[in-house]
């Protein structure tokens, strides 16, 4: 997360609910409703890169286990983000990303 | 009148597409994996989910148009569809799929709404894992699609025949086909479904 960003969560929850840990705000690790979904990864590159951040131990956001689950939906959710996010537009990518940062905030989406 | 200028033939969801090419093809996509391709929820299931959050976002044009094509999923019962719409839990529905509007409902007002209690119903009425996580992505997902048709003042039409016209297409060739007869420059990949 961009500082600029992390700034606008920080204003936005006064830094009481969320707190920032090396730079990304955590929510508590509660288990998954679906326990299928982050033991079944299908074959994609969201389960390489699941597989290859466990091995190393780090730390990874769990929407990543929804996107294993379903490459299919999620190769076009991909694609979609990847346009409105870097695509042509006069808007700069910073701000863009400001956009949905602020919008995510506005949802209690932390991550 | 929109707020941006659009085709002004093209009404609701169609006008941007139109408008935004390269955006138009992954929603495209994406609506066509949710929506239109065989799984263990029928088509006519699925539409109705998406018709119930379109509903309750209350957005004129994709509770038409999606319930136009669920009605035709369902060989026309439109009683159904209003049903639906008016109070599932009374509808001549299945109980999996009472339950999985009941979470589709929560998550179209937050995600964070949806409780341990709610996937467990779903799965007591026999609903799988992949069953309840499209449920949830196709509730989010026109969330998305509700908020941008309205988001942007697009028209839609007031004539309930020419959904059912336009159902009729989409119903059977899917999303992606019917996007591409009216977007020009909608470039698929290759190998894209």
């Amino acid at each position: 997360m961009s500082p600029v960003a992390a700034a606008v969560y920080g204003r936005r929850f006064g830094g009481a609910r969320y707190k920032i840990v090396s730079g990304q705000l955590m929510d508590s690790n509660k288990p998954m409703f679906l326990p299928n979904v982050e033991n079944s990864p299908q074959p994609s590159p969201y389960a390489e890169g699941i597989r290859a951040i466990q091995a190393s131990g780090g730390e990874y956001p769990k929407i990543w286990h929804l996107l294993a689950y379903r490459p299919q939906a999620a190769d076009h959710l991909a694609a979609f983000t990847q346009e409105i996010m870097r695509g042509e537009c006069p808007l700069s990518p910073g701000i863009r990303e400001l956009i949905a940062a602020f919008t995510s905030a506005a949802n209690h989406c932390p991550f | 009148m929109p707020h941006i200028e659009l085709d002004e033939k093209l009404p609701g969801i169609r006008g941007l597409f139109a408008f935004r090419p390269e955006t138009a093809v992954p929603m495209s996509e994406l609506a066509e994996v949710l929506l239109h391709t065989p799984g263990t929820l029928s088509m006519a299931e699925r539409e109705l989910i998406a018709t119930y959050v379109s509903s309750q976002n209350d957005c004129f044009y994709c509770q038409s148009s999606h319930g136009a094509i669920a009605a035709i999923h369902l060989d026309g019962n439109e009683e159904l569809v209003r049903q639906v719409k008016q109070n599932f839990e009374q509808a001549g529905v299945s109980d999996k799929l009472k339950a999985l509007l009941a979470i589709a409902g929560k998550v179209q007002k937050s995600g964070k709404n949806v409780t341990a209690d709610d996937v467990e119903r779903a799965r007591q009425q026999g609903a799988t894992d992949v069953e309840i996580h499209d449920t949830v992505l196709i509730a989010a997902a026109f969330c998305m699609y509700n908020r941008y048709v309205d988001g942007l003042a697009t028209w839609a039409p007031q004539d309930a025949d020419s959904y059912r016209r336009r159902a009729a297409s989409v119903a059977r060739d899917g999303y992606l086909k019917s996007m591409q007869t009216y977007v020009k420059g909608a470039q698929v990949a290759a190998g894209g479904q």
